[in-house]
């Protein structure tokens, strides 16, 4: 596990960093890989799988989404076999969500097919 | 940053923290330095000490050198591997970089530390330096050049693919872990907390994943190879309950566990199809404005169920105290908005600015925006509709739509068809099938029409043939460039929709709409022609959902029941007994809406306008509104709600439904007396009916009191039989028809017509002058007071361990009652019937009393008795029978018994009499179901037209009474013999006694056909014929007896004085009469030697034997052998069969499990019947039965243990 993204926290230091119903609020995941955290951790450090996939012009606010369902935290990509079912076994470990429940934007998806890339969702 | 602090399990938290603080500090310390500019820096700095990110950056050094890219390309992860490749020039570098981050580091040796922080600065440097454009459009080159290599795992793999992930034995488990509901993702969270902080710490968790879904609260999976992995995962969570440990979930399931189901997840999305939840607004339809899925809350439009009225009439003090106000009782229709309402109900409404070009409104706090009531509601209180609604329910929503500032007419087609998907993704795709003749809308060919041969291979298109002259190729379209065409005349078929299914003729069509006559309902439907295809089938319709079919009557809730009158997808639409002819309510509930299919042990009764008894299958009229004359036939009886079929109504299946106080019954001699009050009309009927016999004075005592007498009650029930002789020839003689006085009768009357009709009003009327005058009793109580007739009741114990206690009735059984003793409060006793007395009983006229002497007097008393106090609460929506399993058997058993010691005595009556009742009973057969149905489960036995009566019925029983009562010295015979198939009615006359004493002919309890009654054997005349069998017998047994006698009386006038007599004893006197009345009910039970083949008995000198062959007249021929519970029977080798008689055996009772026959039962239906006994309760076993699986409720004493 030399590469892992952040545990999902909402990073607000003047609240408890334990409040998870407040982190819950705040959680957003990655339209691309599916990747959870929180809103701030996302600005601070973009998504950990597909960061250079964004220049630094696109915010995170664009590639992300409230709208998720499920949440899987992943500890071992390569040996879990959820991972595998679930296609994430190529990401770094971290949480992801189980499925994304919005379209991707369209912004977004001229981006992504400029890449070739097709975003599953779960 | 910060992340390890944040989630720590409660145990070793603390430490690790410490541990933590200092990694992320020395790191920072370390790196730091490097400058904060650095955009990646943060993610990468803050690893642990000596690993990843130092890995990175020394790996990136020796790729600049090129060396061993291949290698290090396959091991590389996710987005980039082959950057080197192209990698060259040293202007992109950082992009590079960037993908780096995405290494995985398979096969990195770990290379100096030291390399790293130089190597960032350079980036940063150049960065720094690079326009921002400039780095993305360099980034997009890049990556466009090898776009579509090694992207992140997001290709469709197929299902092929996606099957070869299936989990294999070699695969980690899924482990089931119980946590604390709503905190599911809390816990994953938490376990990939301890698991990066363990990992730090060299000890790392070994589980692999955990899985949080949100459909499923209280639990998460956690992947792991054993359990004791997860075990030491979830040790010490706060949020798991660590106790209930983990669960392995199968293989075969571990796909379903860490799957969401797409559709379960919300797809709420603007202009989504909702229906709301509960509420005012249940089941209405709405559409999804905008959703805030964050703060799960979504803005609709629905039409508004405000009472303008009603909401500013509220004072300021009421809005205050409640500010949302209460629901109002009566649920206000939908109403499109219109803010002249709100303004003459003097509310305020303001103007708001308009949106998306509609005129918006602000009343008090609700928003109207063109229409619609804007509402934002949670949303889950939401159903999204997985399906297009209805075509209705879409008209109605759009009535809203189009009333804005222009004056478009209601219901707008094109408006309408707007608001559909027109994209075909579900809608269209597939509903083109071979054959469909369409017209071509769109593209060159517009106007044309085709015939349509098929989809294509994709089937995304459809393969058309255009109808040119010469032209016969086959054209692709896509769906959305043809219209489907009908012309009227034609048959077809329903593809989608809520008609789905159904088939009909095209009526009428208008642009894309037709109107088509259902062959299943028979009424006009409105159809998009894009839904209908061509088809000379004619469907049976749905006719079924889930369980209920088509015109059931089911529960909806406590106080609604209604009959299914249509069915459609998922859903069936309701004629509820909430609604009047004039205004039928009609609802639509899906499957889960419905509670249950109702259905009656014993069919109700209810009473007409005129207090006339209305029962299933009678035919009522409906003498106001705008069903006025107009009628139909009653098919289901819900709490005083009809429930007609008219022949003549289209609408609702032609059901409707109907208060029973609303209509009258046709032919009912109701309206003619009627003038006065009920009870006084019933007064005179009785009187008119009574004339000349003993038993008028019964009918008019009843009413003269004022119906107060309890004596009259008592007799209100005996009335009715001795008019009943009456009656036939009443028509003329006996004034207002009330003459029918005999329950019985009236009950066969109505088929027969008006006269008999006033029969039945006479009956009604003297039950209630007994009752005192109560206003509703329906037959129903009948039963219900059979056995309730303690319900309710004080009683005192005088025998057994509660002897000397008192208490209240709480429910009763056959045999048993269930007692809140005073003294032993909250604890129900069970005490036998024998060991209680009705103690407390007020005497006069009251309900109780009348029960009691009732009961003592045999069961035809008690009913009515009960029934005149009944007040009609026990009446059409009184209380059901406690205890309708055991229709009434035990208490007449008690009852037979009472009679028996009267008749002796005042009749002088052979003794006969007091078996009598026995014969019937075995006679009693299922026919009479339908007449006595309702009230008399008990009844039924005796008057049920046994198989030997058959539809002869009464012939046979006049000649049985005959002998009867010429015992018992009784002159009148020739009224009993009157009986000709030309004079019907004298027939039942003299019948009306007779049938009553038939039994004693019968003697003795001897199976009916076994008996050598010779008036039953002979019984088959046609003189019987005028009555239908049904009718006839009911009327005969319970009724008839006692006219008989009363009509002797005069004869006899010290035996039947006391009869009449208000007392509780009464009765007994009368028992002759009082024989037939309560006899019947004591002699529901059937019994037949004739079934007693196969089951178990022991002789008198103990043995045990086996039942070979079995006659009717109890001659056994049996098998003798040892039984054991554990092996069952053995017979003994070598023993001859032996012949017995039924009487002096022993049936040996079942036991739980055992198999078992019915030798004994009320009703025909069940005698004979094998099966398994499940339960013993108390005196009752529970038996399930072989044939039709039904589960019933039978004395024990019926059962007899069976040998296989």
């Amino acid at each position: 596990m030399e590469q892992f993204a952040d545990v999902p926290a909402h990073n607000e230091s003047n609240r408890d960093p334990s409040d998870f119903a407040l982190t819950n609020k705040n959680l957003v995941c990655c339209y691309v890989c599916r990747l959870v955290k929180s809103r701030n951790q996302f600005r601070e450090s973009g998504c950990d799988n597909c960061k250079n996939l964004f220049g630094p012009s696109i915010s995170s606010e664009d590639y992300t989404t409230p709208n998720f369902s499920g949440m899987i935290s992943i500890m071992d990509p390569k040996a879990s076999w959820a991972c595998k079912w679930l296609h994430l076994g190529r990401y770094v470990p971290g949480c992801y969500a189980m499925a994304v429940n919005d379209e991707v934007p369209d912004d977004l998806q001229d981006i992504l097919e400029n890449k070739g890339i097709k975003v599953r969702h779960g | 940053m910060g992340k390890k602090r944040t989630y720590d399990d409660d145990d070793d938290g603390g430490a690790e923290v410490e541990d933590d603080l200092e990694d992320d500090d020395a790191a920072a310390g370390l790196e730091d330095s490097e400058g904060g500019s650095d955009g990646e820096g943060p993610s990468k700095r803050k690893r642990r000490r000596g690993s990843s990110f130092i890995d990175e950056a020394a790996e990136e050094d020796d790729e600049e050198d090129d060396e061993d890219d291949k290698q290090k390309r396959k091991g590389r992860s996710v987005f980039i591997d082959d950057i080197a490749d192209v990698d060259d020039e040293d202007e992109e570098e950082e992009v590079e970089e960037d993908a780096e981050d995405l290494i995985d580091d398979r096969d990195v040796e770990i290379p100096d530390a030291a390399a790293a922080p130089l190597n960032y600065r350079r980036i940063t440097r150049e960065e720094d330096n690079a326009r921002e454009e400039d780095i993305l459009r360099r980034i997009e080159e890049r990556y466009r050049d090898y776009a579509g290599e090694d992207i992140p795992d997001t290709a469709d793999t197929g299902v092929v693919g996606q099957q070869g992930l299936l989990p294999t034995p070699n695969d980690p488990k899924l482990w089931l872990v119980t946590c604390k509901v709503g905190h599911e993702r809390e816990a994953v969270v938490q376990l990939l907390q301890k698991s990066y902080t363990l990992a730090e710490r060299g000890t790392p968790l070994r589980i692999l994943s955990a899985v949080a879904l949100d459909h499923l609260p209280g639990f998460i999976y956690v992947e792991a190879a054993k359990e004791s992995h997860v075990m030491d995962a979830i040790r010490g969570l706060r949020t798991v309950y660590v106790g209930k440990g983990a669960k392995l979930v199968p293989l075969n399931e571990m796909v379903d566990a860490v799957t969401v189901n797409r559709k379960a997840k919300d797809d709420m999305a603007r202009d989504t199809w909702v229906r709301i939840r509960g509420g005012l607004y249940k089941d209405d339809l709405a559409r999804v404005v905008d959703v805030d899925p964050v703060a799960g809350r979504a803005t609709i439009k629905l039409l508004h169920r405000l009472d303008f009225a009603a909401l500013a009439n509220r004072t300021e003090e009421q809005r205050k105290k409640n500010p949302f106000g209460r629901a109002p009782t009566v649920r206000p229709m939908p109403k499109v908005f219109n803010p002249e309402e709100a303004r003459v109900a003097g509310l305020l409404v303001q103007r708001l600015p308009a949106q998306d070009g509609m005129p918006s409104y602000q009343v008090l706090s609700h928003t109207f925006v063109g229409g619609y009531l804007l509402r934002r509601v949670g949303i889950k209180t939401l159903i999204v509709l997985d399906t297009l609604p209805g075509l209705e329910d879409v008209a109605r929503f759009n009535a809203g739509a189009t009333t804005g500032d222009d004056d478009a007419p209601a219901t707008d087609l094109s408006s309408l068809m707007a608001t559909l998907p027109t994209d075909g993704t579900s809608a269209n795709k597939g509903t083109f099938m071979k054959g469909d003749k369409v017209r071509i809308i769109k593209g060159d060919l517009e106007n044309l029409m085709a015939h349509v041969t098929g989809l294509t291979a994709d089937g995304t298109k459809v393969t058309a043939i255009p109808e040119i002259k010469g032209f016969s190729e086959e054209v692709e379209f896509e769906p959305d460039e043809l219209t489907k065409i009908f012309s009227v005349g034609q048959r077809v078929r329903v593809l989608a929709g809520q008609y789905a299914g159904d088939t009909g003729m095209v009526v009428r069509v208008e642009e894309a709409l037709c109107y088509v006559i259902s062959d299943t309902s028979r009424e006009e439907i409105k159809v998009f022609a894009r839904d209908l295809t061509e088809s000379e089938m004619v469907a049976s319709g749905i006719e079924m959902l889930g369980e209920y079919q088509l015109h059931d009557l089911v529960q909806i809730n406590q106080s609604t029941a209604g009959v299914l009158v249509r069915i459609e997808k998922d859903a069936a639409r309701v004629l509820t007994c909430n609604g009047t002819p004039d205004q039928p309510d009609v609802r639509l509930y899906r499957l889960t809406d419905i509670q249950r299919k109702i259905t009656y042990k014993q069919k109700p009764v209810t009473q007409d306008q005129a207090g006339n008894q209305v029962r299933e299958k009678d035919f009522v009229m409906i003498p106001s509104g705008r069903m006025k004359g107009r009628g139909g036939s009653v098919v289901y009886i819900w709490r005083g709600t009809l429930f007609l079929h008219c022949k003549d109504v289209a609408e609702n299946g032609g059901y409707v439904a109907v208060r029973s106080f609303a209509t009258r019954m046709r032919g009912a001699a109701g309206g003619g007396v009627t003038g006065g009050s009920l009870n006084s009309a019933r007064a005179s009927a009785i009187l008119g009916g009574t004339p000349g016999s003993i038993r008028s004075t019964p009918g008019s005592v009843g009413p003269s009191p004022g119906g107060t007498t309890y004596g009259s009650s008592g007799f209100s029930r005996y009335t009715p039989a001795s008019p009943r002789p009456d009656d036939p020839s009443s028509s003329g003689g006996f004034t207002g028809g009330g003459i029918g006085a005999d329950g019985k009768f009236q009950m066969s009357l109505p088929q027969r017509g008006g006269s008999y009709g006033g029969g039945r009003g006479g009956y009604g009327g003297g039950q209630q002058g007994g009752g005192g005058g109560s206003g509703s009793y329906s037959g129903r109580s009948y039963q219900a007071q059979a056995h309730s007739q303690y319900v309710g009741k004080v009683v005192r114990v005088v025998k057994g361990p509660y002897n000397g206690y008192r208490g209240r009735v709480k429910q009763q059984t056959d045999t048993h009652v269930q007692l809140e003793l005073d003294a032993v409060a909250g604890r129900p006793v069970t005490v036998p019937m024998e060991y209680v007395t009705l103690g407390e009983a007020p005497r006069s006229g009251t309900a109780a009393a009348a029960a009691a002497s009732g009961y003592r007097a045999g069961p035809g008393y008690g009913p009515s008795a009960a029934r005149g106090s009944a007040d009609g609460r026990w009446g059409s929506d009184g209380h059901p029978p406690q205890t309708p399993a055991h229709p009434g058997m035990q208490t007449p058993a008690h009852y037979s018994m009472t009679p028996s010691h009267p008749s002796m005595t005042p009749a002088h009556a052979p003794y006969t009499p007091a078996h009598a009742p026995y014969t019937p009973a075995h006679h009693t057969s299922g026919e009479n179901d339908g007449y006595w149905g309702d009230g008399g489960s008990r009844h039924q036995p005796m008057t049920a037209p046994t198989p030997g009566y058959g539809g002869t019925a009464p012939t046979p029983q006049q000649q049985a009474m005959t002998p009867a009562l010429t015992p018992q010295g009784f002159t009148p015979q020739e009224a009993m013999h009157a009986p000709t198939p030309a004079g019907p009615h004298q027939l039942h006359h003299g019948v009306a006694g007779t049938p009553n004493l038939a039994p004693t002919p019968g003697l003795a309890r001897t199976p009916y056909l076994a008996a050598p009654t010779p008036g039953v054997d002979a019984a088959p005349t046609p003189g019987g014929a005028p009555f239908d069998a049904s009718g006839y017998t009911p009327g005969t047994h319970a009724a008839t007896g006692t006219p008989g006698l009363s009509a002797h009386t005069p004869g006899m006038p010290t035996a039947y004085t006391p009869a009449f007599t208000p007392s509780g004893h009464i009765y007994t006197p009368g028992t002759p009469g009082g024989l037939d009345v309560g006899t019947p009910a004591v002699l529901g039970i059937l019994e037949d030697f004739g079934t007693w083949g196969g089951i178990l008995v022991q002789t008198p000198d103990g043995r045990s034997c086996v039942v070979r062959s079995a006659q009717p007249d109890g001659t056994l021929s049996l098998q003798p052998g040892t039984f054991s519970q554990d092996a069952g029977f053995a017979p003994d080798a070598g023993a001859a069969l032996e012949t017995h008689d039924a009487r002096l055996l022993t049936v040996v009772r079942p036991s739980k499990r055992d198999k078992v026959k019915v030798i004994k039962a009320e009703t025909q239906d069940v005698l004979g019947v094998t099966g398994t006994l499940i339960g013993i309760d108390n005196a009752d076993g529970i038996v399930k039965c072989e044939v039709s699986n039904d589960m019933k409720i039978l004395d024990m004493t019926f059962l007899a243990k069976m040998v296989a």
